[in-house]
């Protein structure tokens, strides 16, 4: 009984702990940053294979013909927290 | 003294793959590259000097006053498994390089026989905290520096001329040997 009861809590604990870190690793969404045009000039497209893109190799967004401004100031941001 | 032997006999004469033959299948699966090598090595160490931690505790302060240790294999395989999740989110997140590299071995570390290995025996030789630490950390360094030296083999053989029914895993079963033996004490006295 109280085997069965050690388990059940070591568990729940760990499920959790895995929910807590799950949380704070978070994927980062690249969706918003891009022009969300879905030219296709980038090759991958949309938008949504692009940011799919990043997720394997982030410096895809150079690929992309019309990321100007603000949003491109972003991104590269991004990419240099990430270094 | 005796923790700096243990350490050293952890990481060469006690070694985790060649002379206690644990954890064969990642020495095998990734080792044909040098970079996905050192990413699985460094992984598992961090997954056994974690859990091995979280295990110890586990055992001696639940699982003995509760005369429940028949309950310390499932236990101990949880938390491997909860460990192993951590560290495929960490990856995942900060190099997802190493992730697609590392493919199906990444949650496979959780059937690695070297990381539960490592935790019974912690319990099985009957380890101080210290102790257990220090084997905990040796063996996976351990692991780490064979899986690496060899994966450093197996590209060098690559480009040499290997008769053609020894390529691929013969030849590098064969070189596990050969290492097996350089690694055992009885070679070196």
């Amino acid at each position: 009984m109280i085997g069965i009861l050690i388990m059940t809590i070591l568990a729940f604990v760990l499920g959790i702990l895995l929910v807590i870190i799950a949380d704070k690793t978070e994927k980062q969404d690249y969706l918003k940053y891009l022009p969300s045009y879905n030219c296709g000039v980038c090759g991958f497209g949309s938008c949504k294979g692009m940011s799919d893109a990043m997720e394997k190799d982030i410096e895809s967004y150079k690929k992309c013909k019309l990321l100007k401004g603000e949003a491109l100031k972003k991104i590269e941001e991004l990419v240099e927290s990430q270094k | 003294m005796n923790l700096i032997n243990l350490f050293i006999m952890s990481i060469l004469t006690e070694n985790i793959v060649l002379m206690k033959f644990l954890g064969i299948c990642p020495f095998i699966g990734t080792s044909s590259k040098e970079k996905s090598a050192l990413g699985m090595g460094v992984s598992v160490t961090i997954v056994i000097t974690l859990s091995s931690i979280i295990t110890y505790l586990l055992y001696y302060y639940i699982l003995v006053p509760t005369d429940t240790t028949y309950l310390k294999t499932l236990s101990f395989v949880l938390v491997v498994a909860c460990m192993v999740q951590l560290i495929e989110m960490l990856i995942k997140r900060r190099n997802p390089k190493l992730y697609h590299s590392l493919g199906i071995y990444l949650p496979l570390i959780t059937t690695n026989c070297a990381v539960l290995g490592v935790l019974l025996l912690n319990i099985t030789n009957q380890y101080s905290f210290l102790e257990m630490l220090t084997f905990s950390i040796g063996s996976s360094l351990g692991f780490t520096l064979v899986i690496y030296i060899f994966s450093t083999i197996r590209e060098a053989l690559e480009r040499r001329n290997v008769p053609n029914s020894f390529k691929g895993y013969p030849i590098a079963l064969i070189t596990a040997s050969i290492m097996a033996l350089l690694f055992s004490r009885y070679l070196i006295v």
